[in-house]
């Protein structure tokens, strides 16, 4: 017997051993039209990266709702704005949508347009965590940002979230507070319910019950006693919830029910739609690891317009001889996330108003592949999305979308 | 990546693996080539340094001879010398003109020399294809021999009937 128990209290911290941790979060198991034809961020900001715990930082950006939305994908008619964690290891303090506080969901976003959002985070377990930030829509999941190493340092067990309720009540640790209760409570049940149970398993149980049952004597089953005992556990489980029900009222008469309304924002001024693009073709190399567009290029505006970056997926591809798109390459952005030999366009002089110009886009590094978003070439939909940024001279920037069908190929095109 | 079944490790850097036979299948293989003729094989640095690093690659058969690191050897079919990919991804393209055993090299220059090798077989694989047709003609034949009993067994029974008659 107790070789057994040595056995299996082996296998168990073999099992828990060999569990390792967590350190990412599936973001590239999402299917790659998921990742590029529904929501697109740009502008996301990192306050810090490095934080100690209670330490807050912020993560600011903004998303395009792209207009291409796939039908195999539920619209964002219900949508949570938040962050994503490898566990509790971040506290969220505040969340803003367009300003709006977004402690509930939000009804009925509009697609083509854009939004921007606020968290404010706190450090909560030290250690290196990848945090994005995350649109959760009812029906379809969260679509995650890009993701930075956010390093938090300092003692778990230090960290605190104190706050004042709204009727003045201080509570020095929100992640205890009441604790004591929940325990209190769950003993209390598991008592009544062992108590029920044992009483029971001393009776003849199922076989017993059975052979009475087929001679006919059901009144043998439930005694005076039995009965006896079903009242006075029902009457104390009856005490335990309403006595319960009047001490938890007597304590806390001013409660808050759990929030299921849904909040609604306008999305950001539209930005003049200076440029419109259309695709005439799009192939993707799949040994060169390069995605290469045939696209249109229609001047709108007053001003010249410069291809300064495609961005899908979180992506980015920079034209680097541009300094306005090189600027606006925040220093907080995944490095990862931006691919090194940047955009390759076929014309990079300024596309004049007015002009309607070819040019032929392309977008080669690793990073397609590393993140998983070449499978997009098997699905049903083999259609691919994203943003292309534009500048005037000014530094107006001008975001547009693109997308189409995309076609794999195996040899270099020319 | 964290999982990653075609990981190659060189000193303490990470590449992907991946083939390609677009003659023959679009699918992706991870270490043994199953036909031979025209291949692609794809190196993606996982780590952004490696970009900064030149890495060299050898392709040769694999004669059983220790070599140790040597590169670009007489049974070398390919050798890319030492380069840097600022794009993070290494294109191979090469025929195996025999089936066999090879051996990949791949050496990073960052100070010091650090190989990886990574052998593989050419043409001794079930290809995805061929493995379904021998099951179509496994699940045929098994269907025709079961219509084919349960005809003379058909047969059969209805002969002493016929007869009576």
């Amino acid at each position: 017997m107790l070789l057994k128990l040595i056995k299996f209290a082996a296998v168990c911290v073999a099992f828990i051993a060999g569990v390792s941790h967590a350190a990412a979060h599936g973001e590239r198991a999402q299917e790659p039209y998921l990742r590029t034809r529904t929501v697109q961020f740009y502008d996301v900001h990192f306050s810090k990266t490095e934080v100690k715990v209670n330490e807050r930082f912020e993560l600011t950006g903004k998303f395009r709702l792209m207009q291409d939305w796939p039908d195999a994908v539920t619209p964002p008619d219900i949508v949570f704005v938040s962050s994503i964690s490898p566990g509790p290891t971040i506290a969220r303090i505040e969340t803003y949508l367009n300003g709006w506080p977004a402690r509930q969901s939000f009804a009925r976003l509009e697609l083509g347009r854009d939004y921007e959002f606020r968290m404010v985070l706190e450090g909560r377990t030290p250690g290196s965590s990848h945090i994005h930030p995350s649109i959760s829509i009812k029906g379809s999941g969260p679509l995650v940002g890009p993701g930075q190493w956010v390093n938090i340092s300092g003692e778990a067990h230090s960290f605190a979230f104190p706050i004042k309720t709204m009727t003045g009540l201080q509570i020095e640790d929100l992640q205890t507070f009441g604790l004591a209760h929940a325990v209190g409570w769950h003993l209390a049940w598991l008592a009544v319910a062992a108590a029920w149970l044992s009483f029971w398993l001393a009776r003849p149980l199922i076989l017993p019950r059975w052979l009475v049952l087929q001679k006919g004597r059901e009144d043998l089953l439930i005694s005076l006693r039995d009965t006896g005992a079903g009242i006075i556990v029902s009457a104390i489980v009856l005490v335990m919830v309403f006595g319960g029900y009047v001490r938890a009222s007597a304590e806390y008469p001013y409660n808050v029910p759990l929030q299921s309304g849904l909040n609604r924002v306008a999305p950001l001024p539209a930005s003049p739609a200076y440029a419109e693009i259309k695709v005439i073709s799009a192939t993707y190399d799949v040994p060169g690891r390069s995605m290469r567009l045939a696209t249109q290029i229609t001047n709108k505006g007053s001003e010249p317009l410069s291809i300064g970056e495609l961005t899908t997926a979180n992506i980015r591809f920079l034209n680097q001889s541009l300094p306005v798109a090189m600027a606006n390459v925040d220093p907080s952005y995944p490095r990862d996330l931006i691919a090194r030999t940047g955009l390759k366009l076929s014309s990079d002089t300024p596309i004049n108003p007015g002009e309607t110009r070819e040019v032929r886009v392309e977008a080669t590094d690793a990073v397609w592949e590393l993140e998983r978003l070449v499978s997009f070439l098997t699905d049903v939909d083999s259609k691919f999305g994203g943003l292309l940024l534009l500048y005037a001279p000014n530094g107006e920037r001008v975001i547009a979308e693109m997308g189409g069908p995309i076609v794999p190929v195996f040899t270099e095109l020319k | 990546m964290e999982a990653d079944q075609c990981k190659l490790k060189v000193d303490s850097y990470f590449m992907h693996f991946t083939g390609y036979q677009p003659q023959s299948s679009r699918a992706e293989f991870c270490e043994d080539i199953p036909e031979v003729g025209r291949t692609i094989i794809v190196l993606d640095f996982v780590d952004q340094s490696l970009r900064d690093i030149p890495v060299s690659v050898n392709l040769a058969r694999d004669d059983g001879a220790r070599t140790g690191d040597t590169m670009n050897t007489p049974s070398s079919i390919l050798y890319i010398p030492p380069k840097k990919y600022p794009n993070g991804t290494i294109k191979i393209d090469v025929n195996f003109e025999q089936a066999g055993r090879y051996i990949g090299m791949v050496a990073i220059e960052n100070g010091e020399r650090n190989v990886a090798k990574f052998p593989f077989d050419v043409g001794r694989g079930w290809s995805l294809i061929r493995l379904l047709a021998w099951c179509l003609v496994l699940v045929s034949a098994a269907i025709g021999t079961f219509l084919w009993a349960l005809r003379r067994n058909a047969i059969a029974q209805n002969l002493p009937a016929a007869s009576e008659k």
